[in-house]
């Protein structure tokens, strides 16, 4: 890009075109606010996990509750096992608290939120106002008001600008808030659920979240009801040099059902953030919870510089009898991405789904999965993995499918494929299965293939240039987990794998 | 005496041609069966067997009742 900015533009040649050239091969969302922030101190200790607490003004024993899982944290070791490679982190040496100056006084309504945020999600196509989400939903504006519609958390940096569709879900007894709203609002709800999925000491990432996350967001679907529009949380990070720690944590009652979404995007830097999230979902008898992402973070340049160090952890506890499940993510951006949303299938006949996406490109590593933990009788989980590598990336699945003793006549059936396109990339399948029962069976299929020149040669003689032709191929071998995103991200997903393979041929 | 064209689908026409259809029918759904309820992991080649038998047994009892 640089060499572009040095050529000399020929006359007649306007200026969007220049800049539709100069977009060409970049990140689309690596663009910066420019807004006035406030910032904790550098470093994370005790006083800063007090501070952070206290900007939520949260209770005592919240409070306590992040100080204990920090005291757990300077006793442990970050994990080498995953077969991701990158300089160490100084955890010192970076903001754990930012947030932008206008949300000092938390806004009561959107209308008071600053204009520059509401400006800054505009631009990235999530509109905060109470309307309709129009993405790839052409003609969405003649649906009528009752139509499709989702509700948005957006979370700058560390704390959430705003919620929308608020008051319409809460009729239908859903509460969809942020999490430090949660904890001043419905501290029962949060003191009963918090930590019980993900515990304080499950592992480093997710200790060090439950010490200094910031904000994040928090859905309690009451017994019986179906959410009635789509929910979803956008997470971007705009500060330099701060990590982001949110928290999750999703409810879904007796017999009620949500779909969830989630969507991230960082600005373009030289040097690399940490973004450590922890999302927890429990699901009661007879629930259902769909919870799909589309991870954009800025992934770094071709040489590896910058990007985003995505440390996530994510379980569902399938807690009652027929509970259901369903992991969906297509994973694209992020320099180094480590992340295993599992499913814990403890009620009878419970079901636990699976569908990824992953993609690196360039100097990207992943190291990603699920685990599926069968406890229940009966309980079925099913696994399909994609995962493609080009240029110089290291894309590695793992996953654990464990049948407990007691879940008797359980099913899972893994699906594991990776495509490689160029002769730099790596592909690596680390499947563990544990099976502790004689009445249970468990199925994996794995292949390795790569994009081959007489596909290419094939797609090229009908007219398609050399990216289209890969674009075509990869959405060909993704179309399986592309069907079982809701159709928000679908289309968006479909683009998104075009873009991040550009330039990884030729 | 040659015998005249007929023009019109006789019901003999339509049980015979039932015999064929539902057997096809019954294997097909038992295919979408398998699409839709895939986390219930019944074999395909169960599903399109029983559905094609099932469809064979409907056509049976449709040309018992009508035939």
């Amino acid at each position: 890009m640089a060499a572009l900015d040095q050529t000399q533009v020929k006359e007649g040649v306007d200026q969007e075109t220049v800049d539709a050239v100069r977009e060409v091969g970049t990140y689309k969302y690596g663009w910066d606010t420019d807004i006035e922030m406030e910032y904790a101190p550098k470093g994370v200790n005790p006083d800063i996990v007090r501070l952070i607490s206290e900007k939520n003004e949260e209770p005592e024993w919240m409070t306590e509750w992040r100080l204990s899982a920090f005291e757990r944290w300077t006793k442990m070791e970050e994990p080498t096992w995953a077969m991701v490679h990158y300089p160490p982190i100084d955890f010192q040496d970076q903001y754990y608290y930012a947030r932008p100056k206008s949300m000092e006084e938390k806004p009561k309504s959107l209308d008071e939120v600053d204009p520059k945020l509401l400006a800054t999600y505009e631009k990235l196509g999530i509109p905060l106002k109470e309307q309709m989400i129009l993405a790839g939903v052409e003609g969405a504006e003649d649906v009528p008001a009752e139509g499709r519609k989702v509700a948005v958390d957006a979370v700058f940096d560390s704390v959430s600008v705003g919620t929308t569709f608020k008051d319409e879900l809460a009729k239908h007894g859903v509460i969809f808030c942020s999490i430090s709203e949660a904890i001043k609002d419905h501290p029962e709800l949060v003191q009963k659920y918090l930590g019980t999925v993900v515990p304080v000491s499950d592992n480093f990432y997710a200790t060090l979240n439950s010490a200094v996350f910031s904000d994040g967001s928090f859905v309690y679907i009451p017994p019986g009801v179906r959410c009635p529009m789509e929910l979803s949380t956008y997470f971007r990070i705009n500060a330099e040099n701060t990590g982001q720690f949110e928290r999750t944590l999703i409810i879904a009652d007796k017999g009620s059902y949500v779909s969830y979404l989630e969507g991230c995007t960082a600005p373009q830097r030289d040097t690399a953030q940490l973004h450590a999230a922890v999302v927890e979902i429990i699901v009661e008898e007879d629930a259902e919870v769909k919870y799909s992402t589309v991870q954009n973070w800025f992934p770094g340049d071709e040489e590896g510089k910058g990007g985003i160090y995505n440390f996530v952890t994510k379980r569902a506890d399938c807690r009652g009898d027929r509970s259901k499940v369903m992991w969906t993510q297509v994973e694209t951006g992020s320099a180094v991405t480590w992340k295993y949303p599992s499913c814990i299938l403890r009620g009878n006949e419970s079901q636990g789904e699976f569908y990824s996406i992953a993609i690196t490109n360039n100097m990207q590593q992943a190291d990603t999965g699920t685990k599926m933990v069968h406890l229940g009788k009966n309980t079925k989980s099913r696994i399909v993995s994609k995962g493609i590598s080009a240029g110089k990336a290291q894309n590695t699945y793992r996953g654990l499918v464990s049948m407990h003793p007691k879940a008797k006549d359980s099913r899972n059936y893994t699906q594991c494929d990776s495509l490689l396109i160029g002769d730099k990339c790596g592909a690596h399948t680390v499947p563990y299965i544990e099976v502790k029962n004689n009445s249970s069976r468990v199925e994996h299929e794995a292949t390795t293939s790569k994009v081959d020149d007489d596909q290419l040669f094939y797609c090229r003689q009908r007219g398609m240039d050399e990216e289209e032709a890969v674009a075509l191929v990869v959405n060909g071998f993704c179309k399986d987990v592309l069907q079982a995103l809701p159709m928000e991200f679908a289309m968006e997903a479909q683009q998104l794998v075009a873009i991040s393979l550009e330039g990884s041929v030729g | 005496m040659a015998k005249t064209p007929r023009n019109r689908i006789q019901k003999d026409d339509v049980l015979t041609w039932l015999g064929y259809a539902l057997p096809v029918l019954g294997g097909l759904l038992g295919m979408a069966y398998v699409n839709i309820f895939y986390m219930d992991f019944i074999n395909p080649v169960w599903a399109v067997g029983i559905g094609a038998i099932l469809g064979w047994v409907a056509a049976r009892l449709i040309r018992k009742v009508l035939g």
